[in-house]
């Protein structure tokens, strides 16, 4: 273990370190400049280079030695592919202002200025290395827009983002302008080369994706109050997810769906004279139900009370009850609270009666007669410790069968106090006034935009009363208050899934939707899962549940949709499922980390990008990350005033389970692919911040992979378009395009950090797009 | 030419052939963790538990469902050489709360669960995965015992099963049988789903008395850091 803390290390050396060991190289030389070509127009006052956008640049390592005119970079109409440019000042170069031009291409056609984007590279501090292949010190990540001159400090690499999106109708063919970067006292001129390939890709991408965005947090680092500047901004970032083909959880987050449910409810319990505490049927003294107090908290009082005041009889109260604790030697109390006439609370009038428990079920009886001068009432109160004004004492008490007996008459005061869960009994309501309906009208308007002007390819659906939870606990299906053993739980939520998945299948929509209702199962819980799963299938035929978690034998006849971690893929078990019908996506998050392909800010740039080229080697539908927007953690930065800063602290530090401060790491970047504007970085701001999101290098390698799969899935429609023309030799040659080269990657663990051979291939498969006809 | 990141086994070569200071600190320690769904829920906060040390890295090896009882469905001692080429410089193993079950040995027989056959039979696998471990060169194997359960019968087939598990770990110099049922029992022998901890009482168990929940994890977690660090030079070392 290090304890010294990591070294500050400068990402170039990294990535030139890789080179050297899969080369098996002679001892690396830290200085070599490995990758890039430099530009002649810099002059004396800087250095200017050029680089492919796969590469993340060491803040300092030294300009290239190759050398290229020109600044270059190729993509399909309606394709976004960036480039950098990177300055190196000799000196400090102050009022840089970078324009770029109109591009002029073939016959006249032209790439408008709007066409492409000049992002400036922004550094952030890597103080904690993600994993042992990583190391401290300032990884590029956030790709911040340029808003005014700026000032370049010398000695250092300043790489320009330079983002192309040639529009849908874009002729094919090169085209030519210029970056102009004006400084005072210096000016240069790099010519721009963009060759425009000879199709289109299409507005909604092959490959499905499903990844978290948080409206709230969104609201939080922005200062939205007002719902008209909320639906403004998050309008800002559906667009930035469809311009880098992601599609979010839920585009609709301020129009939700509205079920309009009956006017039903179930009847009291038998133990509804008693508040407080939970019944539950995995221990009992007697029969099949206890009531369980459980107090974790250290500063409450955890307790169950009959809930009114019981006239005192004349001949005294005997008190029964079974008991047993969580732990031997913890000690509760059973309190008889008195009233007076008026039923006011008698202050200190309460009668405590001290119980200490040896961890198995116990009796408790005592008779009471000896009542407070003035009591006319008593009410029982079960606690689940003994008490204390600060409510420190924790601990767990089960109770059964409480008696409050009569004296004279032995007539019991309280009822339900045996617990038992209610047998079989009548509906509450007619089957036919079991249905829900829907408002979907807001809903409707929404999703039409994000279908049919975002292009989104996935979208979940709410489905209450399957319970739901994640691997750290799952809740009881219910609804309405109805459970599963009640006869109205199956009415309604066959209702309700038959009336969603009717609608959705109506609008068209059925095969984007999915049901995400549990959360990473752990092994306990698959039984409870499957279940809930195949309340999908049974209630909402056609509408798909999507797990995370892999393949297990118990979990089979459940998920539509496995979404397993990415090491977690076994391909074999996969073949076998998809025999019947079901879909494979994947996901990464705070793991798997080195040596696989991550998210991480502190790992090489073509990770994101390799992802998807194992995604496509697969044979896999879709990917998943859990959140885009992770700014901060309630836990680690507990002031709600002063959140984290994720320019400043690029680590996604651990969300909850610990107490408020404490600080344990995910991984740099985990969960934030976008980073707010930087006028609210610091998640504080005086006004409301209108601005979209600002993007990250991760999240543009990220579209640049989804577009890799499409120009994969392209290839591969055109060629199924005219197989039978094709002679066999062709067909063999446009069909090996589909494969996946050993050069990009070989494994989960083996894939090259060079964009290069990602860029060639990348290439061949664009040539040969353009030798097919569209189909 | 194409750079790859080389699989665990390569990696290890790769952070010395490297020869720059600068990146010696890439000599991570390796943690294996091996086992069924007990392991589950731990791996998850072991991980979390050495997050917050970059040089440690944990690989997992988990396979629901599977112990000892049945190789022809997961073959732990062969799963194991494969994921130990990684170089750990540490293994934990928790499995076997499904291996109350007879054995069929490799010559056919069958070994009848709860008899002098079943015991040998199991101790010649528990061997047999502390010996792949031992060639791999793993220098510290630290197997635990299965937790008291709730059900009396699993509870004391369990019993006989950690027997067999220590018997086998005081055998092995790398090996250290570590009894965790103490952590989660207040009365040794008898299950409860409940502990004190820090004049707290925490759930530590799933619901199903079999499994460990987030805090019974978290806990199995610290102890098994603690027992780690213990062990002078066994977390700091760099990889072979």
């Amino acid at each position: 273990m290090n304890r010294n803390g990591p070294r500050t290390i400068d990402p170039c050396l990294w990535v030139l370190f890789a080179v050297a060991c899969a080369a098996r190289a002679a001892p690396l030389d830290i200085r070599e400049a490995a990758y890039g070509e430099l530009l002649p127009a810099g002059g004396g006052a800087a250095a200017l280079w050029t680089a492919s956008s796969g590469w993340k640049i060491g803040r300092t390592r030294p300009p290239p030695t190759r050398t290229t005119d020109v600044v270059s970079v190729s993509a399909a109409a309606n394709e976004a592919e960036a480039v950098q440019l990177i300055l190196t000042p000799n000196v400090e170069l102050r009022e840089v202002r970078p324009e770029v031009s109109q591009l002029r291409g073939p016959k006249g056609a032209v790439l408008p200025v709007s066409a492409v984007d000049l992002l400036r590279v922004r550094y952030v501090e890597v103080r904690q290395p993600t994993d042992p292949q990583s190391a401290a010190g300032p990884w590029p990540d956030p790709l911040p827009p340029i808003q005014g001159p700026l000032t370049l400090e010398p000695g250092v690499n300043h790489p320009l983002w330079i983002r192309v999106r040639p529009p849908r109708d874009a002729a094919a063919g090169v085209y030519s302008g210029t970056v102009a970067l004006a400084a005072s006292g210096w000016t240069a001129a790099v010519p721009l080369r963009v060759r425009v390939y000879g199709f289109a890709l299409p507005d909604r991408p092959t490959c499905v994706s499903a990844f978290g965005l948080n409206p709230q947090r969104i609201e939080r680092y922005h200062g939205l109050k007002e719902e008209v500047h909320r639906r403004a901004v998050f309008e800002k970032y559906l667009a930035n997810f469809a311009a880098h083909r992601i599609s979010p959880y839920d585009p609709a987050p301020y129009d939700p769906i509205r079920p309009r449910w009956p006017d039903v409810r179930p009847p009291p319990t038998p133990w509804s004279g008693w508040s407080g505490g939970r019944v539950v049927t995995n221990e009992a003294g007697r029969g099949r139900g206890a009531l369980f107090l459980f107090d974790d908290r250290p500063d409450s009082a955890v307790a169950a009370s009959w809930r009114t005041p019981i006239p005192i009889p004349a001949a005294g109260l005997r008190l029964r009850l079974r008991y047993r604790t969580a732990v031997p030697d913890h000690e509760f109390i059973v309190s008889l609270n008195h009233y007076d006439v008026s039923n006011r609370w008698m202050s200190g009038g309460n009668l405590d009666l001290p119980l200490r428990g040896n961890g198995l079920w116990q009796t408790f009886e005592a008779t009471v007669t000896n009542f407070p001068a003035r009591a006319a009432f008593v009410r029982p109160h079960l606690y689940a410790t003994v008490w204390r004004d600060d409510g420190a004492p924790t601990g767990a008490v089960w109770i059964d069968d409480v008696e409050l007996l009569d004296c004279a008459t032995f007539s019991n005061l309280v009822t339900g106090g045996d617990f038992e869960p209610p047998g079989p009994r009548p509906a509450v309501a007619p089957s036919e006034r079991l249905r829900v309906e829907f408002d979907f009208t807001a809903w409707d308007r929404a999703m039409e935009r994000a279908m049919d002007v975002h292009h989104f390819t996935s979208f979940k659906v709410p489905f209450p009363g399957l319970g739901g939870g994640t691997y750290e606990g799952a809740a009881e299906p219910q609804i309405l208050g109805f459970r599963e053993i009640d006869a109205e739980y199956e009415p309604l939520m066959a209702s309700y899934g038959r009336a969603l998945s009717d609608h959705l299948r109506r609008r068209g929509w059925l095969d984007r939707a999915y049901v995400y209702w549990f959360d990473e199962p752990a092994p306990h819980q698959y039984e409870y899962v499957r279940r809930g799963f195949e309340k999908i299938r049974r209630w909402a035929p056609g509408l798909r549940g999507m797990l995370t978690e892999q393949v297990e034998p118990a979990l089979v006849g459940g998920p539509h949709i496995w979404c397993p971690l990415t090491p977690q893929f076994d391909p074999v078990v996969a073949a076998e499922r998809r025999r019947h019908g079901e879909q494979f996506w994947w996901y990464v998050c705070c793991g798997p980390k080195a040596p696989y392909a991550t998210l991480f800010i502190d790992h090489p740039g073509t990770e994101m990008r390799v992802w998807l080229w194992q995604t496509w080697q697969r044979g896999i539908e879709g990917i998943l990350i859990w959140e885009t927007v992770y700014w901060t953690s309630e836990m680690a930065y507990p002031d709600r005033d002063r959140p984290q800063n994720p320019y400043e602290d690029p680590m996604s530090w651990v969300s909850h389970g610990g107490k408020p401060g404490t600080r344990q790491p995910w991984g740099n970047g985990d969960g934030r692919l976008l980073y707010p504007p930087e006028s609210c970085a610091d998640g504080h701001p005086t006004v409301p911040v209108l601005e979209g999101p600002v993007d990250s290098i991760r999240w543009e390698m990220l579209r640049d992979g989804v577009e890799d799969y499409e120009y994969l899935a392209e290839l591969r429609r055109r060629i199924e378009a005219v197989r039978a023309s094709l002679p066999a030799a062709r067909l063999a040659e446009l069909e090996a395009l589909l494969e996946v080269p050993a050069e990009i990657t070989s494994s989960l663990t083996e894939f090259t950090r060079d964009p290069a051979p990602i860029e060639r291939r990348r290439d061949e498969i664009a040539r040969a797009i353009e030798s097919l006809s569209a189909p | 030419m194409p750079m790859k990141i080389r699989g665990p086994s390569h990696l290890a070569a790769v952070v010395l052939t490297g020869a720059t200071a600068a990146f010696a600190q890439s000599g991570a320690s390796r943690i294996l963790l091996c086992g069924d769904s007990m392991l589950k829920a731990v791996a998850r906060s072991i991980v979390r538990e050495f997050s917050d040390t970059p040089s440690m890295t944990c690989d997992q090896q988990i396979s629901i469902g599977t112990g000892l009882a049945r190789p022809d469905v997961h073959n732990w001692p062969a799963k194991i050489r494969e994921a130990a080429t990684s170089k750990p410089a540490v293994a934990v193993i928790f499995l076997g709360a499904n291996d109350n079950q007879n054995l069929q040995a490799a010559g056919g027989q069958v070994a009848v669960f709860a008899t002098p056959e079943w015991d040998r039979e199991y101790a010649s696998r528990v061997a047999a995965v502390l010996r792949e471990l031992r060639e791999a060169g793993v220098r510290h194997i630290l197997w635990l015992g299965l937790p008291d359960m709730r059900e009396k019968k699993l509870h004391d087939d369990t019993r006989r099963i950690n027997a067999i598990l220590r018997a086998e770990c005081d055998r092995v110099p790398e090996a250290e049988y570590f009894d965790v049922a103490p952590l989660f029992s207040p009365q040794p022998g008898t299950y409860s789903a409940y502990v004190v901890r820090g004049g707290k009482v925490v759930q530590t168990r799933a619901n199903d008395g079999i499994h460990l929940n987030v805090e019974g994890a978290d806990i199995l977690a610290r102890a098994i850091r603690e027992r780690l660090s213990a062990k002078p030079g066994l977390l700091t070392a760099t990889a072979p």
